[in-house]
């Protein structure tokens, strides 16, 4: 079996590697194919093979790393010696490095043969069926279709052993017609379950409008945030302040409002890397079993994800949010939920008189964490609402916004949600309408 | 490294390709971080793969590994060219490849101290005091010093008989200091935000920032900026921007928007188009004047230096903007025929896992007349001198953009006056160059390390520098926020 082979070969380096007080293994590999595609035809087809072991060394209380992608037995005793010389060379620290003994149960629903079976010849023709859907429309498709299968193992000298094995699938659309785009997205483990046509349709159907881009003038407007961009707005509230270090350190808009008001009494938000709607993962970078977190609860801040220094230092039940260790990144919530609400995107563009309609954020950045502000652009889809109707297609916004002001002016949610695109990883969001959304400034003039 | 190419070069000339290349690359990194006097992670790793690219009937394909058994190389290729007869199957206009003159060459980039010879003790203990001296600022609680050293053999052979060694080092380190009060948290940085600056050196590189001897000036600078008042908002300020910041402009607006591939619509589905097309070049005008761009992949210490691309073509020195007006743009072997030009040797790929595609080398905002900081600081009646990057953003098409930077310190008559923190500005390329009214002289001009450039599908990261020195933007919106 390939899970006794895996690890065994990793308990043989742990006993490769005694002298130490303890040792972490983490061992990653996989396969990865990209076919790339513009203008409805094939530019890039690449597949990689590529794996990676995470030597980690503890010498009273200080840890050595070495990572490695040369196994040969010369190369691994060369990586054990240089991770202790690592350890040795650091002062002994006032909280010394602990390892976690945990044996996570393995997903057996994350891995999908025909994910994994899929070649470049597939990927290939999913582009040509979807140039056959464009070219009636007088449109282009330009993307990337990606297929990956992984493997992770960690082992410990405490016992710990957990194994994954999963699989990716990806679909990133463009539909462009003349100056009009359109965006979609698709993620998920098993590619038979891709839903070309809808995605197809969906990244179409904004370029269908016979009109020219109208320039609107910078402001205060209502707005609909399709899926895409509500998810991309919370992944980076996520990345500003759901992690317990960045709280612990007073650097994140949490810090000061754990157990206030901080959204909308609508709006909910955990981190549930065991949910079998987003891309499942049973344990974290130290081998810990992932738990579901109550970041957002009805408008009020309630948690943040931890790993195991944080949750010793906020004196919490590890969460299993950890990048391998150590690291300086602290915990991250990479599985994040906004609950859905009982609307329908129909139904919130309706109810809106004049306001903007984004299908997708496109460069976004932090302006400044401890207020949750950030900017970006919107992108491939920036429509006119007016009298409850898409009316015509705008020139890309700037935004400048605090995601938890948006989120306090969050009137409606979509009863759908989708997985899409969000920082540390995809965010499974439903569509929101925002009241009061600031646009600061036009992509073109 | 020269053996496996070899072979691999074997495998494919013995297969019907009409090209193909290969990189075998070993690459090392340490990267240390110490936060508040306690080493946070020091990270060593090494990766050592190989990468095929094959060109069959006008479609590329690709294949990778770093499973470096050499029976199972065997398979490398075949793996590549199924990919690219796939390709054919979507139909479509077939790619181009100009092919380079064949070459055999050596070269290593310019290290005097080797990075690893230093030890760890002594890397951790100067860094460490860095925090420690920031941390005795009152108000600064979070204090963050990093160093960063990497070191790559890469080894080039092509169907067409070019065999390339390159070898290389880069170095790089920086301080920041965190202030925070009430729920306000300030930043400053030294030399630059984001792990600092970088350049393709050794460790004489990192010693000659001085970074303990900055330390306290950082954390005071920190301080301060907690206690001054919020930038105004004005919608019409001149503004002088430090060589980081400029260096990160002329990255945004004039970097990603004259990638040629950009351009042509191969990245509109990820990193984004460009406001120019093909026909501006040689006739649109970019800037002011005063506005000098050149693309420099032969500059000593660049991290977008080097001696070959991967397409095998030698790297130049090429004006990008002359006087104003734009006459180059970044190519490569594939699409420098639809100028018809030749490749300017832009490829590069992030490393052996990776498809290369067009990348900037050096783009560099050439010095001006405008003598030093201070000279340009005493020629400007009110304006503000922003300094050191906090955030950027900027459209698909590279026309609007956004940057925060650490502070913003006003001039009136000629001198330096109040500080001010939270400064955001924010305009559109074209008109944004067309204010420069003033750059500085070479004493100012200096390289500034970029390593977070992201493009392509799967994302690659890729390191450049901007060399450039300060400049005054006349008119252009500043607020604070
Ligand atoms: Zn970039």
């Amino acid at each position: 079996m390939v899970i006794a082979r895996t690890v065994n070969m990793l308990h043989a380096i742990l006993e490769q590697a005694r002298g130490f007080d303890d040792v972490e293994l983490l061992l990653s590999k996989g396969n990865d194919a990209l076919t790339r595609f513009m203008n409805n035809h094939v530019h890039q087809s690449t597949e990689v093979a590529w794996r990676n072991l995470r030597i980690r060394v503890l010498l009273d209380g200080r840890s050595g790393v070495v990572e490695t992608d040369r196994l040969d037995q010369d190369s691994l005793a060369a990586a054990i010696e240089r991770a202790g010389e690592i350890a040795r060379a650091q002062p002994a620290p006032e909280t010394p490095a602990q390892l976690e003994a945990s044996r996570p149960m393995a997903d057996s629903t994350a891995w999908h043969e025909t994910t994994a079976a899929a070649m470049a010849f597939d990927r290939a023709r999913i582009v040509q069926q979807l140039g056959d859907l464009a070219r009636p429309k007088g449109a282009t498709f330009s993307g990337a279709i990606s297929t990956s299968e992984k493997t992770t193992c960690i082992v410990n000298t405490r016992g710990t052993e957990a194994y994954q094995e999963s699989t990716q699938a990806e679909l990133n659309l463009l539909a462009q017609r003349g100056e009009l785009s359109g965006y979609s997205y698709w993620i998920g483990g098993d590619i038979s379950a891709l839903p070309l046509n809808d995605l197809a349709d969906e990244a179409l159907s904004l370029t269908a409008a016979e009109a020219v881009l109208q320039r609107l003038e910078p402001g205060v407007y209502p707005v609909v945030l399709d899926h895409y961009a509500a998810g991309m707005m919370i992944g980076y509230l996520g990345y500003m302040g759901f992690g317990a270090k960045q709280y612990l350190e007073g650097r994140s808009f949490m810090t000061r409002r754990m157990g206030k008001r901080v959204a909308s009494t609508r709006i909910t938000i955990r981190d549930d890397a065991r949910n079998p709607s987003g891309l499942s993962s049973m344990f974290d970078g130290e081998g810990v079993v992932r738990r579901p977190v109550d970041l957002i609860q009805a408008g009020v801040a309630v948690g943040v994800v931890t790993d195991s220094v944080s949750a010793r230092a906020l004196e919490l039940k590890n969460s299993g949010h950890a990048f391998p260790m150590p690291n300086s990144e602290g915990p991250a919530a990479s599985h994040l939920f906004v609950e859905p609400g009982k609307s329908t995107l129909p139904r919130m563009i309706g109810s809106i008189k004049r306001g903007i309609y984004v299908r997708k954020f496109h460069y976004v950045n932090v302006v400044d964490p401890m207020t949750s502000l950030i900017t970006g652009m919107t992108k491939d889809g920036t429509f006119l609402i007016e009298e409850g109707k898409l009316v015509r297609p705008l020139s890309n916004l700037r935004f400048t916004q605090d995601v938890l002001g948006a989120l306090k002016s969050c009137s409606a949610l979509s009863s759908a949600s989708r997985l899409v695109e969000g920082v540390y990883g995809p965010v499974h969001s439903p569509a929101m309408l925002i009241k009061k959304f600031h646009f600061t400034g036009v992509g073109e003039e | 490294m020269h053996s496996i190419a070899a072979m691999i070069m074997n495998h494919a000339s013995s297969r019907k390709v009409d090209y193909a290349d290969v990189r075998v690359i070993r690459r090392t990194t340490e990267s240390i971080s110490v936060r508040n006097e306690i080493p946070e992670s020091v990270e060593v790793s090494e990766t050592f793969g190989v990468g095929v690219r094959v060109f069959v009937d006008g479609r590329w394909g690709f294949a990778a590994t770093d499973d470096i058994v050499h029976d199972r190389l065997d398979g490398l290729v075949e793996r590549a060219i199924l990919g690219a007869k796939a390709a054919a199957v979507a139909g479509g206009p077939k790619e181009h490849f100009d092919p380079p003159p064949a070459v055999t060459a050596t070269h290593a980039s310019f290290c005097e101290v080797d990075p690893q010879s230093v030890s760890l003790e002594e890397k951790l203990s100067m860094l460490t005091a860095c925090t420690r001296i920031m941390g005795g600022e009152k108000s600064v609680e979070q204090c963050e010093a990093t160093m960063d050293a990497w070191h790559e053999v890469k080894v080039f052979y092509s169907t067409l008989g070019s065999q390339i060694e390159q070898s290389s080092t880069v170095c790089g380190a920086g301080i920041s200091a965190g202030a925070l009060a009430r729920g306000d948290m300030q930043v400053r940085s030294y030399p630059n935000s984001f792990r600092g600056n970088f350049a393709r050196a050794g460790y004489e590189f990192i010693d000659a920032m001085r970074l303990d001897d900055n330390a306290a000036q950082t954390a005071a600078e920190a301080a301060a900026l907690l206690r001054a008042p919020m930038c105004p908002d004005l919608p019409e300020a001149d503004l002088i921007i430090g060589g980081s910041q400029l260096a990160l402009q002329i990255h945004e607006s004039v970097g990603h928007a004259i990638e040629f591939d950009r351009i042509l619509g191969y990245e509109a589905s990820f990193a984004g188009t460009s406001f120019l097309q093909p026909s501006d070049v040689g006739h649109r005008i970019y800037g002011a004047p005063i506005m000098n761009v050149t693309a420099d992949a032969t500059l000593p210490h660049g991290l977008g230096s080097f001696h070959y691309d991967d397409d095998g073509y030698l790297s130049v020195r090429d004006v990008i903007v002359d006087s104003g007006r734009l006459v180059g743009v970044l190519t490569s072997a594939g699409i420098a025929h639809v100028l018809d030009r030749r490749s300017n040797a832009c490829m590069r790929a992030e490393g052996w896992n990776h498809f290369p595609i067009i990348r900037m080398t050096n783009v560099n905002l050439e010095p001006g007349e405008a003598g030093s900081l201070e000279d340009l600081i005493a020629d400007t009646s009110h304006g503000y001198l922003l300094e050191t990057n906090k955030s950027w953003s900027i459209d698909d098409k590279r026309l609007n953009f956004q940057f925060a930077t650490e502070l913003a310190v006003e001039i009136r008559d000629g001198k330096r006056g109040r500080l001010f923190r939270n400064p955001i500005y924010s305009g559109m390329t074209p008109a944004f160059w067309a204010s420069c009214d003033a750059i500085c002289g070479p004493s100012e001009w200096q390289l500034w390390g970029v390593t977070n450039c992201g493009k392509g599908e799967p994302m690659q990261v890729a390191q450049v520098s901007h060399g450039c020195a300060p400049a005054r933007f006349r008119k252009q919106r500043l607020w604070g926020a």
